[in-house]
């Protein structure tokens, strides 16, 4: 008996296999895989489960949808007991589950009658193609709906302008005190100064002009008096003092 | 009931392509198109609600109204086609996931939604499963959303938001359809199915809570299908039952393992509920499954000796054993800690209310945060008409026409505890447990619903008929509006400007920037005392563990809270090993809209009239040994290193 069906199922393993080595890149990876995972093994599990005119067609998608999510959860959480869930672990995984229910379920397919006795009858599409034109202007206003909502998150986050200021200390195998410092700047383009002091004493000084949305960050040698208990780095905005951190050198007391 | 149609002998020939019959789509693409515009209003509504505009409201709740009232007008007319009604379900359900989607849909920004995403980044890179949580305790025994969710991220090289949100969509397409077949078995009426998912959608945790990402969302669908293989289990008559009962078996036994490891509330509902249903069986007198049962030919599936086994007793059993088992030897912790203390709440505040140790909490209010008179009354409206369904179900399935039916009189008893939820919405700690029972309560209202609606008389002329389905419609969608103001707070249904306290609404960019400096600067599981919405953010994107709750009897809060650090405040930093504080400026402008700062457990939590005060926060800047490491001018970090005692 042929199984068209199956034969496809296990064809998306199999072409999974050869894209996931062949690595072709982002989207083609992304549109030839994810059936592999989202519907292919839970359809080879259900066709195996329940033959033909076992169940309804419509419960077939509900439980291949699922008994994908069970593939993926139930053989996942057995195979990490053994092995690191990497990209191969996946493919392997799914790709076998596949394999293996398609086989069951083309045995099942060969076996005695009661299976074969009741078949579904086919429904076919209406004939006008009006149905399948609303369906399609309806997915692309609604994809349109989630532009328009995309544009309107990133328009209000433009709205948030500010800088980061940060600095972690470090200390050389000489003992030496260096200072890891960055400015992230989320607004428009700017320029601003770092000033890094101890003890109220200017140590250094960095003039810094940022794009927007630059970061900038450095490894600096401040070099402050002996005794300094902390540093203060500043970044002003022009002249204005626009953020300051403080870095304590020593313990506490 | 609209059975599939079979043809029992005939040789398989191919029948003619005119003979075929032909799906009949009916009003399902143009109300596609119509609710697709609805969703085009709801897009522009919230983007106007970010900027604060006036328009925001008009907009929102209309595109809500044209994606719902029309679905609902078409699932009760008479004339619509199954084809139609299952078309009109799935879009119904697809459609409310777009408006889901469309509050955030550049990133994750919903608590628990962050906690998923961190589990499953953590099981990307480190290739396990079961890891803690520092956001979620549960997340940590019940994996199985993160699972499916890392395969696809891993092979399809997406990222986790994207694949979420495609996992989580599509089982909301399936959870609709499932719900449609397993109502349309229980009723056998296609018809009462549909006004069953209409109602169904009307859920207070169908729009927001329901569609996240998180596991309850998946689990609600794995839910469904063992709902539809337990009706065909119970059915001696069913194709399955008849033609696959091992394949049924089966199938019952891996949705209640994958369920089990998915979400524990649902898989305990689950039992709950096969439960019952196997008690009203016992309670009929087997005039349920085995009745039916001995009217076919018995087959090497019938359990002779344990007849509770035919019918949903054997699901009940497996589901029991595997989430049983699944607690006992892995999940009893997390488990325990998270229901354990919701449920504890609950209870507690209820006989302290019933006591009269407390106070009944105001009903569409929290923490500051009021509905217009116009949302009290369409919330309220919503609850009496089901609440009015509730005596007419129970009249119908118990005292009703024809043989008693052990599955209807199940979902009836579901229904019931309808009241009992509204009920604990009197209370702050039971508003959680109502809105969590909601999805499995209005299982039973959604059925009650399709059930008594289809079978109102709906004879006479068709404009008679239009006028009954437009009131109905207009009484679902006063249910489903209702609904979603029930379950949500004024401040979270829309998007908008930052709001302190305001879970999503809280979540800025601010808090963005100082995640990703945490995540690319800082040890990762580092420890973190932070307030609750940069929580999310600090222990999802920035890698750190959020430390919360109390040590050595001192709640960890005091720290923030405190005016002056002294030497309390020093214990808790160097005891619970604080490495970095968190520190958000703005948490001293306003109260917060969510009832509290940084925990719901925290002394003054749902009770603030004034927002935190500054001295409490600056105290930070002055104190020898910390040092402040970030600083984006509303939030800053402290790295504790220097201050903590060795």
């Amino acid at each position: 008996m042929r199984s068209p069906d199956l034969a496809i199922a296990c064809g998306v393993a199999v072409v999974g296999l050869l894209v996931s080595i062949a690595d072709p890149g982002h989207w083609l990876q992304g549109a030839v895989l994810a059936p592999l995972v989202l519907v292919v093994p839970g359809y080879a599990i259900a066709a195996a489960l329940f033959p033909p005119a076992a169940i309804r067609s419509l419960d077939r998608v509900v439980y291949s949808f699922v008994f994908s999510l069970s593939a993926a959860s139930l053989g996942g959480l057995a195979l990490q007991l053994v092995l690191g869930l990497d990209r191969v672990a996946w493919l392997a995984l799914l790709a076998l589950i596949t394999l293996a229910a398609s086989a069951v379920a083309r045995w099942r397919r060969g076996a005695p009658p009661i299976q074969q006795t009741g078949i579904a009858r086919a429904i076919r599409l209406p004939r006008s193609p009006l149905w399948a034109i609303a369906f399609l202007a309806a997915l692309t206003i609604a994809a349109g709906a989630i532009a328009v909502a995309i544009n309107g998150v990133h328009e209000q986050q433009s709205r948030q302008r500010f800088a980061s200021l940060w600095a972690l200390p470090g200390q050389t195998d000489t003992g030496a005190t260096w200072i890891e410092t960055g400015v992230w700047n989320h607004g428009g383009p700017g320029r601003y100064t770092l000033e890094i002091s101890g003890d109220g004493q200017a140590i250094l000084s960095r003039q810094l002009q940022l794009a927007s949305n630059q970061r900038w960050s450095a490894k600096l040698r401040p070099e402050p008096p002996p005794g300094t208990e902390a540093l203060r780095v500043t970044l002003k905005h022009g002249s204005t003092p626009y953020r300051s951190l403080e870095l304590s050198l020593g313990e506490a007391e | 009931m609209s059975t599939a149609r079979t043809i029992a002998t005939r040789p398989r020939v191919g029948p003619r392509r005119e003979s075929r019959p032909e799906l009949r789509f009916g009003f399902a693409p143009l109300l596609a198109v119509v609710a697709a515009l609805g969703l085009l209003m709801v897009a522009v509504g919230n983007n106007a609600a970010r900027l604060d505009e006036a328009h925001a409201q008009p907009l929102f709740w209309g595109g809500l109204i044209v994606i719902y009232a029309p679905i609902a007008l078409r699932l009760f007319s008479v004339s619509a086609s199954r084809e139609e009604r299952i078309a009109l379900s799935i879009l119904l359900g697809g459609s409310l996931y777009v408006f889901k989607v469309l509050y955030e849909p550049t990133s994750f920004n919903l608590h628990d939604e962050l906690g998923t995403w961190r589990q499953t980044s953590d099981l990307i890179s480190s290739g396990r499963a079961l890891s803690d949580n520092p956001i979620v305790t549960g997340y940590a025994g019940f994996p199985g959303l993160e699972l499916f969710t890392s395969a696809l991220s891993k092979l399809g090289d997406l990222r986790i938001f994207l694949s979420g949100t495609i996992v989580i969509g599509l089982a909301r397409l399936a959870l609709m359809l499932g719900l449609f077949l397993f109502l349309e078995r229980a009723t056998r009426s296609s018809r009462a199915a549909g006004i069953g998912v209409a109602l169904y959608a009307c859920n207070p945790s169908f729009l927001y809570f329901d569609s996240q990402f998180g596991y309850e969302s998946i689990a609600l669908v794995i839910a469904a299908a063992l709902l539809l293989a337990t009706v065909d289990w119970s059915d001696p008559r069913s194709l399955g039952r008849r033609r696959s009962p091992a394949g049924l078996i089966a199938a019952m036994a891996i949705l209640s393992a994958t369920l089990a490891i998915t979400h524990h509330m649902t898989s305990y509902a689950m039992v709950g509920f096969l439960g019952l249903w196997a008690l009203m069986i016992a309670f009929a007198g087997g005039r349920g499954a085995r009745g039916a049962a001995a009217a076919v030919s018995p087959s090497r599936f019938a359990f002779s000796r344990a007849p509770w086994l035919d019918g949903p007793g054997l699901p009940a059993l497996f589901l029991a054993l595997a989430a049983g088992g699944w607690f006992a030897f892995e999940a009893s912790h997390v488990t325990t800690a998270e229901l354990g203390s919701v449920l504890k709440e609950a209870i507690e505040s209820v006989i302290h209310l019933i006591t009269g140790e407390s106070g009944s909490k105001t009903l569409f209010q929290s923490a500051g945060q009021t509905n217009t008179t116009a949302a009290r009354v369409l919330g309220i409206a919503s609850i009496v008409p089901l609440l009015a369904l509730i005596p007419l179900g129970l009249l119908r399935t118990w005292r009703g026409r024809g043989a008693p039916n052990p599955l209807w009189r199940a979902l009836s008893v579901v229904a019931l505890f309808y009241p009992l939820t509204m009920l604990l919405r009197f209370t702050q700690a039971g508003t959680e447990t109502s809105q969590r029972a909601s999805e499995f309560v209005f299982l039973g209202l959604a059925f009650l619903g399709g059930l008594l609606l289809s079978e109102l008389p709906w004879g006479g002329d068709r404009s008679r008929r239009l006028r009954l389905g437009l009131g109905l419609s207009a009484l679902t969608t006063v249910i489903f509006l209702g609904g979603f103001i029930v379950g949500e707070s004024p401040v979270t249904r829309q998007p908008g400007p930052f709001l302190v306290g305001g879970e999503a609404r809280a979540i800025s960019p601010q808090g963005l920037a100082a995640a990703q400096f945490a995540a690319s600067k800082l040890p990762p599981g580092s420890r973190v005392l932070v307030d609750r919405p940069n929580s999310t953010l600090i222990s999802s994107y920035g890698y750190l563990d959020r430390v919360s709750g109390s040590i050595e009897g001192i709640s960890v809060t005091r720290v923030f809270t405190s005016k002056r650090f002294d030497a309390i405040d020093q214990r808790v930093i160097s005891n619970d090993e604080i490495d970095y504080i968190v520190v958000d400026r703005r948490l001293t402008h306003e109260p917060p809209a969510g009832g509290y700062y940084f925990e719901s457990t925290e002394p003054d939590a749902n009770t603030y009239e004034s927002p935190l005060d500054l001295a409490a926060l600056r105290k930070f800047n002055r104190l020898r040994g910390l040092s402040r490491i970030f600083d984006n001018g509303a939030i800053a970090i402290y790295d504790t290193s220097g201050l903590r005692s060795e």
